[in-house]
């Protein structure tokens, strides 16, 4: 095989497998995997459920973290061979949290309506880079064709760092090894329980720390939930198994009571 | 109906035949604007930024039409930096997402209320309530808060949401700008005290080229050239004091203070 032939049969490869892959993401394939039940999903694992082929992150904090699209997507993953399927049913049962941004170090980004050009690093922040030959220094001469046009709807998904002044201020192969996972880079970690039974509450008084998810879960046969004293907040109504998280953000004491016994009390006190 | 909604569809994707410009200094809190070369309409609050429409259904919630929107250049719209989403006007439609059975009120403050029951959705929407629902796509969920859910329907007024809901940025709370001024001789304040949640806008009125860069480059401006200006919000999480400086001058030459409370 010439050298040219290597070539054009690499190239066609590769838009085979990109076609693939697209098709993938938006077909439903012929056969579905077997569904992986909730207690079978693990931080980390990628899922979608049966009806619809959108696919979510499932987050240390146990809600699911939605791609705003493949571009998104393939900043973090190659394909889609990991996914896992869960029944819609249990797809309801796991909440939103949020959106994936773009994984750190390995495109920029911009907005078609302002010529500025951001790096990303973790957390979704990002750097407005101040110059062109800052850009060049640090994605090489290529460095305007690997900026990504970001929908201005999933724009307020960053937050606004500092500018990039001198290319030391920033190393794309080093914040890109920093995130290893979503779960690092948007800083999940597990949530704190609370069972519910009709007993009451699992603990009482929950200290946690600001930025934490409560996942409240009726344990009981009969129906529970969990009601703000003020009414600001509620879990809903909780049939036996179901769940329902919420992030505390505020610092503050948060008094509940189980809105079917209102004698069974708790307290969440946020630092 | 179909017509009409047709109609508005066009003028969401096409470009009007004539277009009235005005400069983004003219531009005052509430008003909706549109560059040129792109289509979408935005919020302009009194925050000095611009917020997205995510779809035109949310758009319809809060404006029969596009007659309001003012053009104005690209270069212009560039200036205003993007501070969030609209989301839908309070107690106009009910919301739901694809994946998830529960349908949502929408109350104040882009808060979701689940609606416990069938019948409530009725008492609250009519006998046809279902054709009220919007299925909100999941990547613009995470715009909404979701709170107390929505047991008896006294405790949640359509028609009085939306009647409080009067402004995209009172549903926002949204607050008006700080100015931080850079001026020949410094910046203009040594120190700026603001409310957290409050966004600063930094405004080079000097000769040259400036910055309020943070000391340790925690957030900055980057480069203002005169007459430039750069917004940041510094909410909860940025309580404190900060010190920033001019990067063309020096720390010892040009300093500010910015204490958020």
């Amino acid at each position: 095989m010439t050298k040219t032939m290597t070539q054009v049969s690499a190239i066609a490869l590769l838009v085979a497998l990109m076609a693939a892959s697209s098709l993938f993401a938006f077909s439903k394939p012929a056969q579905a995997a077997s569904l992986t039940a909730l207690s079978n999903l693990h931080a980390g694992d990628l899922i979608r459920g049966e009806t619809f082929s959108a696919v979510y992150y499932y987050g240390a904090d146990g809600f699911r973290y939605v791609f705003p699209n493949d571009k998104a997507y393939f900043t973090w993953y190659k394909d889609f061979n990991s996914v896992k399927w869960v029944s819609d049913a249990n797809l309801t049962k796991i909440q939103i949290g949020g959106n994936v941004t773009y994984k750190p170090g390995v495109k920029m980004i911009k907005i078609n309506s302002d010529p500025r050009v951001y790096v990303v690093s973790s957390g979704g922040v990002i750097h407005p880079i101040g110059s062109e030959a800052i850009a060049s220094a640090l994605y090489g001469a290529t460095w305007n064709k690997q900026i990504d046009d970001v929908s201005d709807g999933f724009f307020p998904n960053y937050v606004m760092g500092g500018s990039i002044d001198v290319a030391s201020m920033y190393d794309p192969a080093a914040e890109k090894a920093d995130a290893e996972n979503i779960n690092v880079d948007k800083n999940l970690s597990a949530a704190a329980i609370i069972n519910i039974s009709d007993s009451g509450f699992s603990q009482p008084t929950l200290t946690i720390s600001v930025g934490t998810a409560v996942k409240f879960v009726n344990t009981a046969v009969t129906v529970h939930g969990a009601s703000a004293d003020d009414g600001s907040w509620g879990t809903g109504s909780l049939y036996s198994g179901d769940a329902f998280s919420k992030y505390f953000k505020k610092a503050g004491t948060y008094s509940y009571h189980d809105k079917y016994d209102a004698s069974k009390k708790g307290t969440i006190v946020v630092l | 109906m179909k017509k009409f909604i047709f109609l508005t569809f066009l003028a969401f994707i096409a470009l009007p035949v004539q277009a009235a410009s005005v400069n983004a200094t003219d531009l005052v809190p509430g008003d909706l604007i549109r560059g040129s070369a792109h289509n979408a309409v935005y919020y302009y609050a009194q925050d000095g930024m611009r917020y997205v429409f995510p779809n035109e259904k949310t758009y319809h919630t809060w404006y029969p039409d596009f007659s309001q929107v003012k053009w104005i250049s690209d270069a212009d719209l560039a200036t205003v930096q993007i501070g969030g989403n609209v989301t839908y006007k309070p107690g106009v439609k009910l919301i739901k997402i694809i994946s998830s059975p529960v349908v949502y009120a929408v109350s104040a403050h882009e808060q979701l209320r689940a609606v416990a029951s069938e019948q409530l959705a009725k008492e609250l929407y009519g006998e046809q309530w279902n054709t009220w629902v919007d299925d909100v796509p999941d990547e613009f969920f995470s715009n909404y808060q979701v709170e107390a859910p929505l047991d008896v329907a006294s405790t949640y007024n359509p028609k009085a949401e939306t009647a409080d809901a009067y402004s995209v940025q009172n549903q926002k709370q949204i607050k008006p700008f700080v100015s931080v001024s850079i001026t020949d001789s410094g910046y203009e304040l040594p120190t700026t005290t603001v409310a957290h949640h409050t966004a600063v806008r930094f405004v080079n009125n000097s000769s040259q080229s400036a910055t309020a860069s943070e000391w340790d480059s925690v957030w900055g401006t980057g480069t203002l050239k005169p007459g430039e200006h750069f917004t940041r919000y510094f909410k909860e999480d940025a309580m404190g004091r900060w010190n920033f400086y001019n990067k063309y001058k020096s720390k010892e030459t040009m300093q500010g203070t910015l204490v958020v409370e």
